[in-house]
């Protein structure tokens, strides 16, 4: 029941639960106002200027181009490449780094020897920043004096020197391998902590129940991980989709368009180019696809809840 | 209580939130408004460069950050500022990539540095920009008049000089003579493309003692800007050219196709490294691994550094003018860093005068024996010493035989970027050299119409 506004002689009392709704809102303002200023704004702002012709050479005079920014991204091809090279990147990566760090947590959460050494080790790549890791990558990807091709060639594994970042097929995989090395302490980390937090007693059970060890995995871990592997591989997703760093410091988008994603395409229209009308329009559909992306993935993982447990 | 201090918190940092953002909103108009074009053209006393009011003028320069010539420009503000002492120069260091982009975003902003310095490839975007301003009345026709005609050219844009050229090069090419003696060729440079070739097929077949590959001849592959200026080079050679008798753009032509098959048999037959930066060949070329290879005046300091030899590295290279190809004599394009003004400077005249006194005959001795660098301006270069050594010459010989750029065009720095990707394209995705010629030649049109 809501209490009426009781008004006194000396001003308004308030009702407990409007007391309430301010408490909540004023305690909210600063982080809305910051989230409104940092993120919504440059949005709207983006948005707007995709419609107009803006250069960073005449940034006086800008212009309505009657959608030219979007006709010009669908005619001319690279902006459907990049979207191409995108996917190809994230999933690959996405799929490769939780199969590893699925593998390795299985292995941490064992009863292995040096259990916590080896815990503290696998986190080094992650602090490592992420523009130290591209150049370290790159020396040892060197074609010519990089250890990577040293060590091949010593195994007579290859004959000539592998172009690592400069050959067409082997790039987007060379920058693969650094993000997987970057980015897999953090997955294994994440379902470790979720494999942690499953009651031994469980496994007792099905232990008792005559489970074997992959039915253990199949019908109690995944299962019970299933919201870990849902967040994790959906920061994952995120953290690639926007990956800049490892491609501008490795291979600035090449060899030709090679490794050319929305990222590097938009900072190179916008920043290169100058093209900041065009840069805007890859960014609003980037957008447009991150949402659809987003609603995907959680109607994928949607499926099943709510029909009261699992078929076993 | 809680609730209070609670609320009390988050009223603070609501307000702390607004006022950033205010005070953010406070600075941003007021920096254009008040470094406006028409406030900066103005010539009253207080723009005078002898007024002495206390000036500061911002200088953006990879030169600067980088430690071969920083000495040397430090050294040059300390003279002007002897010189005006109520003149400082405040140098922004930015790297030699980032330089344009960050220059364009602090002008976005109205934050331009009053002096920026730019290279020829990158040049034409920033002559058609509304960002730098002329400097034909600055810094004066007998200054202009001094200048060579190509490098003046390159700096022009609607028959306006636009920017200084500064430090000046011709590309000329360097061979490595201990490699040569090691292939058993003779101990000179190769006098023809032909030549070259067969050297470069020679040395390609050396090992370093520890099996590792040398590379005969290196060409820069790489997709940026300065390589596909520098592919220009190489289609001079062969007689090209991207324009057609008529004036208008062609590039899908015999002599494009003939430069871009000798880009794909250098990669093919691994006498060049592919994909290569002009970076990775000073690497290659410091460690004994490259045999030849053409860049600019900067290459002795370079291979000082990188081969950990200092001068003593200087006895194993040669630096010779580029061989002949189809135009049978020995054609090469020159660059040079230049100097441009902003329009938002609120003293363009003292910026002019220390562009004048970077040039003149005092500051650019000092970085001709710093780093080598040659002057654009005629009656300096030919002064005794810029003509004192082998390499000097060189220099200027080679300077007498630079094959003019293109005329500055808005779309031209992305030109040069389209042909370091044909380059590209047939060098490292081994496409047909027709095909790949008649695409570029409908980007350029498109690009450069």
């Amino acid at each position: 029941m809501h209490k009426p506004v009781q008004l006194e002689r000396r001003g308004v009392r308030l009702s407990e639960k409007a007391k309430d709704a301010i408490f909540l809102a004023v305690i909210i303002c600063p982080a809305f106002i910051l989230l409104l200023s940092t993120i919504g704004i440059p949005i709207v702002k983006s948005l707007y200027m995709s419609f107009f012709q803006v250069s960073l050479l005449s940034m006086k005079s800008q212009v309505w181009n009657s959608f030219d920014n979007y006709k010009q991204l669908f005619a001319d091809g690279d902006f459907v490449h990049s979207i191409g090279v995108t996917f190809r990147y994230v999933f690959s990566v996405v799929a490769i780094q939780f199969v590893l760090g699925m593998a390795l947590a299985l292995i941490l959460n064992g009863k292995i020897p040096f259990r916590r050494a080896l815990r503290t080790v696998i986190l080094i790549p992650w602090v490592v920043p992420t523009i130290i890791g591209a150049l370290l990558w790159m020396w040892l990807f060197q074609p010519q004096y990089g250890v990577l091709n040293y060590i091949l060639q010593s195994l007579h594994l290859i004959d000539q020197p592998l172009q690592w970042l400069s050959d067409m097929q082997l790039a987007l995989w060379a920058v693969m391998l650094a993000a997987l090395w970057k980015q897999l302490p953090f997955m294994v980390t994440m379902l470790l902590a979720g494999m942690q937090g499953i009651p031994g007693d469980m496994y007792e059970a099905a232990t008792i129940d005559g489970a074997s060890k992959r039915q253990q995995f199949l019908y109690i871990t995944l299962p019970m991980l299933k919201d870990t592997i849902k967040t994790v591989t959906l920061i994952a997703c995120i953290e690639n989709f926007k990956m800049f760093p490892l491609f501008w410091i490795m291979t600035s988008g090449g060899p030709v368009d090679a490794t050319t994603t929305l990222a590097i395409f938009s900072y190179k229209t916008a920043f290169i180019d100058l093209d900041l009308g065009k840069g805007a329009a890859i960014g609003a559909l980037w957008l447009i696809i991150m949402l659809l992306f987003s609603w995907g993935y959680n109607r994928l993982f949607a499926i099943g809840e709510g029909k009261g447990g699992s078929a076993h | 209580m809680v609730r209070k201090t609670t609320l009390a918190l988050a009223a603070v940092m609501a307000l702390g939130t607004l006022a950033a953002c205010s005070s953010d909103k406070e600075n941003t108009p007021a920096a254009p408004s008040s470094s406006s074009p028409a406030a900066s053209s103005s010539s009253d006393a207080s723009n005078a460069p002898d007024a002495g009011e206390p000036i500061t003028l911002q200088f953006a320069s990879w030169s600067i950050s980088e430690e071969a010539t920083k000495g040397a420009l430090e050294q040059m503000a300390q003279k002007f500022t002897e010189l005006h002492p109520n003149v400082k120069i405040e140098y922004i260091g930015i790297p030699f990539g980032d330089i344009k982009q960050q220059t364009f975003v602090m002008a976005s902003s109205g934050n331009t540095p009053d002096i920026m310095q730019t290279f020829t490839a990158t040049f034409p975007t920033y002559a058609a920009s509304d960002i730098i301003v002329p400097l034909d009345d600055l810094v004066g026709k007998e200054f202009i008049d001094d200048l060579f005609p190509s490098y003046k050219e390159d700096y022009s844009y609607n028959g306006k000089l636009m920017g200084v050229p500064w430090a000046p090069s011709p590309y000329i090419l360097y061979w490595n003579k201990e490699l040569f003696q090691k292939a058993g060729l003779p101990d000179r440079a190769p006098e023809t493309y032909d030549e070259m070739l067969q050297f470069a097929e020679e040395l390609s077949k050396l090992k370093t003692d520890s099996g590792e590959q040398i590379y005969g001849l290196g060409e820069a592959t790489e997709k940026l800007p300065i390589n596909g200026m520098i592919a220009l080079r190489n289609i001079y050679s062969f007689n090209g050219s991207l324009f057609g008798e008529d004036g208008q753009v062609n590039v899908n032509t015999p002599e494009v196709i003939e430069t871009l098959t000798y880009y794909q048999t250098l990669v093919k037959n691994n006498l060049s490294p592919q994909g290569a930066k002009l970076k990775d060949l000073r690497n290659l070329f410091s460690i004994g691994r490259l045999g030849m290879y053409s860049d600019g005046y900067y290459g002795r300091k370079v291979f000082q550094n990188l081969s950990g030899q200092g001068e003593a590295f200087d006895e194993k290279w040669g630096a010779a003018m580029i061989p002949v190809n189809k135009t049978g004599d020995n054609v090469s394009i020159g660059e040079a860093h230049g100097l441009v003004i902003s329009k938002d400077s609120k003293h363009p005249e003292m910026a002019a005068e220390f562009i004048k006194f970077l040039t003149d005959e005092e500051m650019i001795s000092l970085y001709h024996q710093n780093s080598d660098v040659m002057s654009a301006r005629k009656s300096i270069s030919i002064l005794p010493e810029f003509n004192s050594t082998d390499f000097d010459k060189t220099l200027v010989d080679q300077m007498t035989k630079i094959k003019p750029l293109p005329a500055n065009n808005p779309g031209l720095e992305q030109a040069y970027l389209e042909i370091a990707e044909a380059v590209q394209k047939v060098a490292v995705a081994n496409e047909s050299p027709e095909k790949v010629a008649a695409e570029l030649d409908a980007k350029l049109k498109q690009i450069m119409k």
